[in-house]
């Protein structure tokens, strides 16, 4: 776990610009959505709402191309990291860069989902 | 290797080897303190001061990313970052392609300095280089390994004879297997010795040959053993 992160702490210092891009247009997409009046969400909204799967894409495919785990020239051919751990460290990387922005997006979700189902009992009763 | 098949190697094995290549891969945005520093934690064995030493030793830019380091200064840090750790097994594949003498004058120095209790298994295609300081000698021919031997053995078993006769004659049917490549000028015939022996080989040569004036047996370098070696296309073992 310790090298886990020694390693995770690599692939953050090597793509923070990347990170730092995908996290603004998480910022801009929760502050349109906390801005927003209605259910209903803007151009500018939805057009992020696309990118922003996109940018996490990308950064898990930049993670994972990075270091190459097969062939004979790879770097980690001698290192003493398991070769299954290592794919297991890029998992880890994946589900972080893409579980860290995800998380405030589904709470923000399950907000409007309770205050949606809210205004429906409102207007039913 | 390090009593473990080479298939099955788990990490205690591999944080006691250090592996340079010429082609391998290396993490080429990170400036070489920070490659030195990420590799650190991977490595029960790793030493700072020996790290610090090496850093001085080689004058490695540490601010400066791999990706803007010459071949030679890249070696160095691949280099580096394999001796730090004082590995039990050290695997160089040709690793001083294309870099100039002193570079590696000084990286030979370096390693053997370092490796006094470990193995250092070099390959590549300068012979010369390698019989600088190789005390062991492995040839392979074609992905199959021919023999393993002492660097001294080796050289004390391989002659070049060349036999001077009175009269001209044909080679003898007989003609020994562990004479390798026989070439015949007149009265005069040269031949590589494999099983060179001052004694019973001088007395082979007369049993074969009538009428012989004189026989010389010349000291053979590596690169002209290898060569007699991969003209005969056999192993001599």
């Amino acid at each position: 776990m310790r090298l886990a992160l020694h390693i995770f702490r690599k692939d953050t210092r090597r793509f923070w610009w990347e990170i730092t891009v995908t996290l603004g247009l998480l910022v801009a997409l929760a502050y349109m959505d906390a801005h927003r009046i209605g259910f209903i969400p803007g151009p500018m909204e939805g057009w992020l709402n696309m990118l922003l799967p996109s940018a996490w894409a990308y950064l898990v495919g930049l993670v994972i191309h990075d270091e190459a785990l097969v062939g004979d020239r790879q770097f980690w051919i001698t290192r003493p990291y398991p070769g299954p751990r290592c794919s297991w460290r890029k998992r880890f990387s994946c589900w972080h860069s893409s579980r860290f922005p995800l998380s405030p997006q589904m709470r923000r979700f399950w907000q409007r989902a309770d205050s949606s189902q809210c205004a429906i009992c409102r207007s039913c009763s | 290797m390090l009593g473990v098949d080479s298939r099955r190697l788990g990490p205690h094995q591999l944080s006691q080897i250090g592996y340079v290549s010429e082609n391998q891969l290396l993490p080429e945005w990170m400036p070489v303190g920070y490659f030195l520093s990420y590799s650190k934690p991977f490595y029960p064995g790793w030493s700072n001061e020996e790290a610090a030493a090496l850093i001085r030793l080689y004058d490695l830019p540490v601010d400066r990313t791999i990706k803007a380091l010459s071949r030679g200064m890249r070696i160095k840090a691949a280099l580096a970052s394999s001796l730090a750790y004082r590995p039990r097994l050290i695997i160089l594949d040709e690793p001083f392609n294309g870099l100039d003498v002193l570079v590696r004058e000084q990286l030979i120095e370096s390693i053997l300095e370092r490796t006094s209790e470990s193995t250092v298994l070099l390959a590549s295609h300068d012979l010369a280089e390698i019989e600088s300081f190789a005390s062991h000698v492995a040839y392979l021919d074609r992905g199959r390994l021919q023999f393993v031997e002492e660097m001294a053995a080796l050289s004390d078993r391989f002659r070049e004879i060349e036999v001077t006769l009175q009269n001209a004659a044909d080679l003898p049917r007989d003609w020994p297997d562990h004479w390798l490549n026989p070439e015949q000028a007149s009265v005069v015939i040269r031949f590589t010795d494999s099983r060179f022996d001052p004694d019973r080989s001088e007395a082979e040569v007369r049993r074969l040959f009538s009428g012989v004036r004189d026989i010389a047996a010349h000291h053979m370098p590596l690169r002209s053993i290898f060569v007699a070696l991969a003209k005969a296309g056999k192993s001599v073992r």
